[in-house]
């Protein structure tokens, strides 16, 4: 059987599964509420499966093991405790979340309650920027990793993989999710933990450290300057991305208030062993010379088809596949979620009745995967580059949140200005003076060499939504009565009842 | 320069590998005692 | 090459304001934690 024909069968096979068991779960949804938190009552094993699930991701898989390349051994324990802190520092907040708001579905819900009308719509477009970004990433990780281990053409491999994630969580939203999530999860792990015990078996490792001390001896360093920025700064962006995003609003809504502590603290633990299990793959393909024909994006499935062979490829290609899918069923539902509860149900038809919304969210989902397919279509920058130029918007966003959630004093004035400071000043830093945007770099301004730089754009976006946000409320504190978003809840048949202002 | 000396480079590939696996069994364990108790969802 | 150590402190320093907000944060909230419909920690 060729490699190709190969390759179609298993995501076949995999695809149909998930698809029934998908669908087979659906009828248990009965109201947008089920579509979108899956009944307020998840425990910690289906939570924890399902925050992995989102978490690992196609970058965990394919870009951890980039930056492992990259920058070698801090770049492996940059990428894990960054995103392992990210769930980590997310669970405090999501206790009170529970507490603040009983009835709330997503995060728009929060920014609409708490701050004000420019804010809210602000942070919606930002979000949903990052979230398509996110969809982004893993469209094209997909659409990659299929056509290096099985050379299928990337946009058949990007087009097939949203079908098929977009037709259960179309029908059985956040329900379905939780019940694929909970097998992809248990894939992944598995298949996580066997990979590097075959390929050092495979490779010696005492060769492999040798041959990184001999050619490329900086990426065994601990005090490189760039390994180090990238430590310190990508707990930041990582923690910014969790902070603003629907998929881990929806969950800490979803889970049962008891468990929320214990699920998040698991998950994210448990978080912290995939990149580094898959980004010490890398340091085979330093260690070794070995070539690198699609980049350094693809030094896992190299590294993989390398020491493994076709079998191992092919079960770490379902590996990257169900790292891909259930990240990606977890955006979808998490868009349309914003899509019908923040911009439909308040803009266009507040009036909307609950089987209306539920009928235009699933359309919504099919919305958010055509346009995930359109923007994946040019196979723009490289995974991680990306990621850190979304890490600007994530990392602005850090202060409004933790003060909206804790102080009752926040200034929104000082939200809305330090995100757009900060964002626009980030974006500069970012691109050394120009915005560098996926499509085409404006050139804007010159600046002095030591203030550019990708990561640095997230340190310069974060500083200045901090000292804005909490020098404007030191300045001029701004009263907000949480009591209000605490009793706020939805009407039964208006959709979404105005609670206040 | 600081050089990552090889048990340290050793041990974090152990990491990866055994915790995923100790991942992977508690939350099968929790996965089971909440499917006994009813309060998977 | 200096610079990016520079920076790198910068980055440990954005993160240690961070957690003092949420740390504070919670604090905040302990003393005047309103009565809610859940039932919380048991």
């Amino acid at each position: 059987m060729s490699n190709q024909l190969l390759g179609i069968v298993v995501i076949a096979a995999f695809g149909v599964l998930w698809i029934a068991v998908g669908l087979s779960v659906a009828r248990r949804v009965r109201s947008t509420d089920d579509y979108l938190v899956g009944g307020r009552n998840v425990g910690v094993a289906l939570g924890s499966a399902t925050i992995l699930a989102t978490w690992v991701t196609g970058n965990t898989i394919l870009a951890a093991p980039e930056s492992g390349y990259t920058f070698g051994v801090l770049g492996v324990l940059g990428y894990a405790v960054g995103g392992g802190v990210a769930v980590l520092a997310f669970a405090p907040l999501a206790r009170r979340l529970r507490t603040l708001l009983p009835a709330g579905r997503t995060v728009g819900d929060f920014f609409r309650l708490r701050y004000d009308r420019k804010n809210y719509g602000l942070f919606l477009v930002m979000l949903i920027i990052w979230d398509l970004g996110w969809l982004l990433t893993q469209g094209m990780g997909a659409g990659i990793i299929l056509e290096s281990v099985f050379g299928i053409d990337f946009h058949v491999g990007l087009v097939v993989t949203v079908a098929i994630v977009t037709t259960y969580v179309t029908i059985g939203g956040m329900v379905s999710v939780l019940s694929t999530d909970f097998m992809q999860t248990m894939l992944i792990m598995a298949v996580v933990f066997l990979f590097p015990a075959w390929v050092y078996i495979s490779a010696n490792p005492v060769d492999v450290y040798q041959g990184m001390a001999g050619l490329a001896e900086a990426k065994l360093s601990l005090s490189a300057a760039d390994g180090l920025l990238f430590l310190a700064v990508i707990p930041l962006i990582y923690t910014g991305e969790v902070f603003m995003d629907n998929t881990f609003w929806q969950r800490a809504f979803a889970l049962r208030p008891n468990v929320i502590t214990r699920t998040f603290t698991l998950a994210g633990i448990g978080w912290v062993f995939v990149p580094i299990a898959t980004g010490t793959l890398a340091w085979v393909a330093v260690g070794t010379g070995l070539e690198l024909p699609g980049g350094p994006s693809s030094v896992a499935p190299e590294v993989v088809a390398a020491y493994t062979g076709r079998v191992g490829a092919v079960i770490f290609l379902v590996l990257i596949w169900a790292a891909l899918a259930s990240t990606m069923s977890a955006l979808l539902n998490a868009v349309s979620g914003i899509f019908m509860n923040d911009v439909y149900n308040n803009f266009v038809r507040p009036q909307a009745g609950d089987r209306e919304l539920l009928r235009v969210g699933r359309l919504l989902t099919i919305v958010a995967a055509v346009i995930t397919i359109v923007i994946a279509w040019p196979r723009p920058l490289t995974l991680l580059t990306l990621l850190i130029l979304l890490g600007v918007i994530n990392a602005a966003y850090i202060p409004p949140i933790v003060m909206g959630i804790f102080f009752r004093k926040t200034n929104p004035n000082g939200v809305f200005w330090g995100v757009v400071i900060g964002t626009v000043a980030g974006l500069l830093v970012f691109g050394d003076g120009a915005f560098d945007l996926l499509w085409l770099r404006l050139e804007v301004v010159d600046l002095p060499a030591w203030l550019g730089g990708e990561l640095q754009g997230a340190v310069v976006s974060f500083l200045i939504s901090t000292v804005a946000t909490v020098g404007w409320t030191l300045l001029r504190p701004r009263e907000f009565d949480f009591r209000s978003m605490i009793d706020w809840t939805r009407s039964e048949n208006a959709g979404i009842a105005e609670g206040k202002k | 320069m600081i050089t990552t000396p090889f048990w340290l480079w050793i041990a974090l590939i152990a990491l990866g590998t055994l915790g995923s696996l100790g991942t992977l069994v508690a939350i099968t364990v929790t996965f089971l005692r909440e499917r006994r108790e009813g309060h998977l969802w | 090459m200096d610079a990016e150590y520079v920076w790198a402190l910068l980055g440990l320093l954005c993160l240690a304001l961070m957690f003092t907000m949420m740390a504070l944060g919670v604090r905040a909230v302990r003393d005047e934690q309103p009565v809610s419909r859940e039932e919380d920690e048991q």
